[in-house]
């Protein structure tokens, strides 16, 4: 039996990835913070989940998760894979984002998320019978290209990268590989749990630029974007091939979202963003009378 | 305003920009580095003592700022200040992230937040310019240097969302990205002073620092960086990012342009990485 840990699987990608893994034959570890999350998983997906309650930022309850798992393993059974899914996105124009934001952003993003890499390194090394386990990171198109009022998410999802390749270099050692993967838009309620920020921002110059990246969001890109089966689909098959590539974007609209964005000079690119998002100097002059 | 003047980099830039007719304030974390710089330059230097861990000082110091300025708007915000965490990253504690991230990262995105005022100035005024100091390590992680290759990874990144959200402002915010200066980084290797021994990575860890000590005088003038600084507050036209590395083939076309699987297997070989080594040692 192939056995595999998911971070964040209470919804969004990471519960699709775990029903998707668990249709594949595989047992799924799936973490979650709220035992009520738990029980549900327990009565969805039966007997092939075994729900760890752990928050990531929480390095004893990830021990315990570590535990979990290591008695439910079989003598010679390992972690086929580890998906570093679990992220939280804390929005904002950087001018009004508090310290605090910063630090609870990278804490859940970066240090969780190694944390917990950490943890299960020991689980996901090979066995007599079993080859080493395989590290996804889920991360971001923002890593590549930092959109404005993203500014903490997309670092940390920058940060990843470079972890990615530092752990990929690292745990050669071991035979554990690392997968870093740039995932585009996704069609889920991500977006509307970002937009209830909107009103923060309110009575700063940068309400009418969030409203418009906002609004550009839910009526062009995210109607674009990847289904979280196709993503859930991309991590099986990266967990299963042979030779997978350690880096690389899934995009729908990949022309628009992914090429062109790294094929324009950057000088050029801020202009087109500052332009699509009420960014230039005469747009502040000229909403400030709105 | 430079970040980081006590040595290195920063203290080289100081000297640099002074020469060229500016006036400087300098971070610096000790009175003792304070007075040494300002007995140097009496007349066009204000030393500014804080950490870039304490979020309230870096704001008493714009006040302190703007209190010499008398109305004038700041010319430029050099972040340059870092600490440098190293280590296996399978070992790295939460605490040592933490550190590196609050010196490299969110205190450099605080000065921006503190500095801000005082750089885009009053109506009429010629907005001032922010320069990034990150490191060609953000681009080429390089084994055991994950936290602060991760660190500036993240600098580099917001550097682009700095400069989008400054743009109406008029404030241009510009990445410098050295490789690696002479005597930099190893005096700071001792800022994270854990011990690896006893894992699987002692080894490896142990003969990457004595390789790094041996090349300790190897690298870069810290001037040539002052001098892209330079450029990049002063040019009319400046790029968007000025890229130094210390070998410019070996150091930095090669390492980007190769596949980045056939790097790992030499740096693997290099830094007895390789799985071979682990069987070997059991």
């Amino acid at each position: 039996m192939k056995h595999i840990l998911i971070t964040g699987v209470s919804s969004g990608i990471g519960y699709t990835a775990a029903k998707y893994f668990i249709e594949k034959g595989y047992h799924v570890f799936g973490s979650v913070r709220k035992e009520a999350d738990a029980q549900r998983l327990n009565e969805e997906l039966g007997e092939s989940i075994t729900p760890l309650l752990f928050d990531v930022v929480d390095e004893v309850a990830i021990a315990k998760g570590v535990e979990t798992a290591r008695k439910h393993l079989a003598p010679g059974e390992n972690l086929s894979g580890l998906i570093a899914n679990a992220g939280i996105h804390i929005p904002g124009p950087i001018l009004h984002l508090s310290r605090d934001d910063m630090r609870h952003q990278f804490e859940v993003n970066v240090f969780g998320s190694l944390g917990v890499i950490q943890a299960f390194i020991p689980l996901l090394r090979k066995t007599a019978d079993q080859a080493a386990g395989r590290i996804i990171h889920v991360g971001s198109t923002s890593g590549a290209i930092p959109l404005p009022f993203s500014a903490l998410y997309a670092a940390t999802k920058s940060a990843m990268h470079s972890l990615c390749d530092t752990l990929r270099r690292e745990l050669m050692l071991y035979e554990i590989d690392v997968i870093d993967i740039y995932v585009g838009p996704v069609k889920n309620e991500m977006v509307s749990k970002v937009a209830i920020y909107k009103e923060r921002y309110k009575e700063t110059d940068y309400y009418h630029s969030i409203s418009a990246r906002l609004e550009n969001a839910l009526k062009n890109t995210i109607p674009k974007g990847l289904s979280e089966r196709e993503v859930a689909a991309v991590l099986f098959e990266n967990i299963e091939k042979a030779k997978p590539k350690h880096r690389f974007a899934v995009n729908k609209d990949w022309f628009n979202t992914w090429f062109l964005p790294n094929l324009l000079p950057i000088r050029l690119l801020d202009k087109i963003l500052a332009k699509k998002l009420q960014l230039r100097p005469e747009d502040f002059e000229a909403n400030k009378s709105k | 305003m430079i970040t980081g003047t006590s040595s290195g980099i920063g203290f080289a830039s100081v000297r640099y920009l002074i020469d060229r007719g500016f006036f400087v304030f300098g971070c610096v974390r000790t009175a003792q580095d304070a007075d040494m710089l300002k007995k140097a330059y009496p007349k066009q230097f204000q030393p500014l003592v804080f950490d870039l861990i304490d979020e309230n000082a870096i704001q008493e110091s714009a006040k302190e700022v703007e209190g010499h300025l008398n109305g004038e708007a700041l010319f430029g915000l050099v972040n340059n200040a870092a600490a440098v965490v190293s280590g296996p990253i399978a070992h790295v504690t939460k605490k040592d992230m933490l550190y590196q991230f609050e010196v490299n990262t969110f205190g450099p995105l605080n000065l921006c937040q503190a500095y801000f005022p005082l750089l885009r100035g009053k109506e009429g005024q010629q907005p001032g310019r922010i320069v990034n100091v990150t490191s060609l390590s953000g681009e080429i992680a390089m084994p055991f240097l994950g936290p602060y290759s991760a660190s500036k990874r993240a600098l580099m990144s917001m550097t682009h969302t700095l400069r989008r959200e400054f743009y109406p402002y008029g404030v241009d915010v510009i990445e410098v990205v050295p490789g690696r200066v002479k005597t930099g980084i190893i005096e700071k290797l001792s800022d994270a002073s854990n011990s690896y021994d006893g894992t699987d990575f002692e080894e490896p860890m142990r003969k990457r620092m004595e390789s790094a000590m041996e090349m300790r005088e190897f690298g870069l003038e810290p001037e040539v960086i002052s001098e892209a600084i330079h450029t990049a507050l002063t040019a009319s036209k400046p790029k968007y990012r000025y890229v130094k590395p210390d070998l410019y083939f070996k150091g930095y076309r090669l390492p980007t342009l190769l596949p980045a699987r056939m790097i790992d297997r030499v740096l693997g070989k290099q830094m007895r990485l390789l799985p071979s080594f682990l069987r070997s040692k059991s």
